[in-house]
């Protein structure tokens, strides 16, 4: 009889120190946690919205053709920050002239160039070569969520040209002011 | 040979008696430890909002910046293994572990949390750990560890790895705690 009750205790000690040994779950509890990430759409031109300026020299003699090499510009960049949801496809940049004419017997043409600098994501495709009008005309297209940092050196490159098509529509004492706007809109 | 084949059946008999009784009562005081221990609580704010506004980028060509974290008490959490004796609400060894299960989330979203107190207690109580970001991994991870009854642990999370690169939408998780006796 004092075996068994021996043994009983035994038995009794032994579980209550398997217990303990055996780390248990005592409680559980949760936090649930949300994180909104909102849609963005930003755009600017850098280093600045200053115009830029071309000049057309007159000719020294008669007969020369007008030097029109110094007629690009380069120094503006496109930075954008394109956040997208998923229901939304791609976003891009259009260009247009809202204010102004580009002067008799000219044409102003655009380019923006491919992506580069420190930014990530999908960036968007150069359409190439466009001759800037009061349309809206594409210059980047399929932007996804991207940024492309900030500053000159990121993002596209914009070169503008300054093209003679017709020489007898020039007017040498003629001053144009053209305002370009580009807007960042979803496909 | 009968009287002593009948004596084994009744030796054999009282062991089984003996022997249903002895888990009887193994069965018995497991359950009673166990119920003992199963009276515990974990009291905590029931969810927390990242909201990340839309003019936080006021740059174009910025991205959402690295960090954004809660207040430093965000989660409170209480701890209170019953019943109520000095072994429970002073010396009884405890562990939190911390994990995530993802309701809607993306990979590049990391979540981080810490202890950013030691909470208040009545008792000669420990708190150890849990004091740096830890991030929170969908499997079960070690957070910090004391003993007896403290309440009001405040907690901060911390979330790294937000772009305009992922899509902007909202994501879900759900944080476990999860209370262990040691």
């Amino acid at each position: 009889m004092i075996k068994k009750n021996t043994l009983l205790i035994v038995n009794c000690i032994f579980l209550l120190f398997f217990i303990k040994l055996k780390a248990q779950v005592l409680d559980t509890d949760q936090v649930s946690i949300d994180v909104s990430v909102p849609e963005i759409a930003l755009i600017d031109i850098e280093p600045s919205n200053e115009q830029i300026t071309f000049n057309i020299a007159a000719v020294s003699n008669a007969g020369e053709k007008i030097d029109v090499s110094s007629l690009t510009n380069n120094t503006k960049w496109i930075n954008y920050t394109s956040s997208l949801a998923p229901t939304s496809s791609s976003r891009n940049v259009s260009a247009q002239i809202i204010s102004g004419n580009v002067p008799s017997g000219m044409e102003l043409k655009l380019i923006a160039g491919s992506y580069t600098g420190t930014g990530a994501g999908t960036h968007g495709t150069s359409s190439g070569v466009i001759t800037l009008s009061t349309s809206s005309q594409n210059i980047i297209t399929n932007i996804g969520g991207a940024y492309t940092d900030n500053g000159s050196s990121n993002g596209h490159q914009l070169t503008y040209s300054l093209n003679i098509i017709n020489y007898s529509l020039l007017d040498f004492e003629d001053t144009d002011t053209l305002i370009i706007t580009f807007t960042l809109i979803d496909n | 040979m009968n009287s002593t084949f009948h004596k084994n059946i009744m030796r054999d008999e009282k062991y089984f008696k003996s022997f249903v009784k002895s888990i009887a009562l193994l069965i018995f005081l497991s359950t009673s430890i166990a119920l003992c221990y199963s009276q515990t609580t974990i009291n905590s704010g029931s969810s927390v909002n990242f909201t990340i506004s839309e003019t936080i980028i006021s740059e174009a060509g910025n991205d959402f910046p690295p960090v954004f974290s809660t207040s430093a008490n965000e989660t409170v959490i209480s701890i209170a293994i019953l019943p109520e004796n000095v072994q429970n609400t002073t010396y009884e060894n405890w562990s939190i572990d911390i994990k995530k299960s993802d309701i809607d989330w993306h990979n590049d979203i990391l979540l981080s949390i810490k202890r950013t107190g030691s909470g208040t207690t009545n008792y000669g109580t420990t708190l150890i750990g849990g004091t740096v970001y830890q991030q929170i991994q969908n499997t079960d991870n070690s957070f910090f560890n004391g003993t007896g009854w403290i309440t009001d642990i405040p907690l901060q999370y911390q979330i790294t790895g937000i772009s305009v690169t992922i899509p902007a939408k909202l994501y879900s998780t759900e944080v476990v705690f999860t209370l262990m006796d040691n």
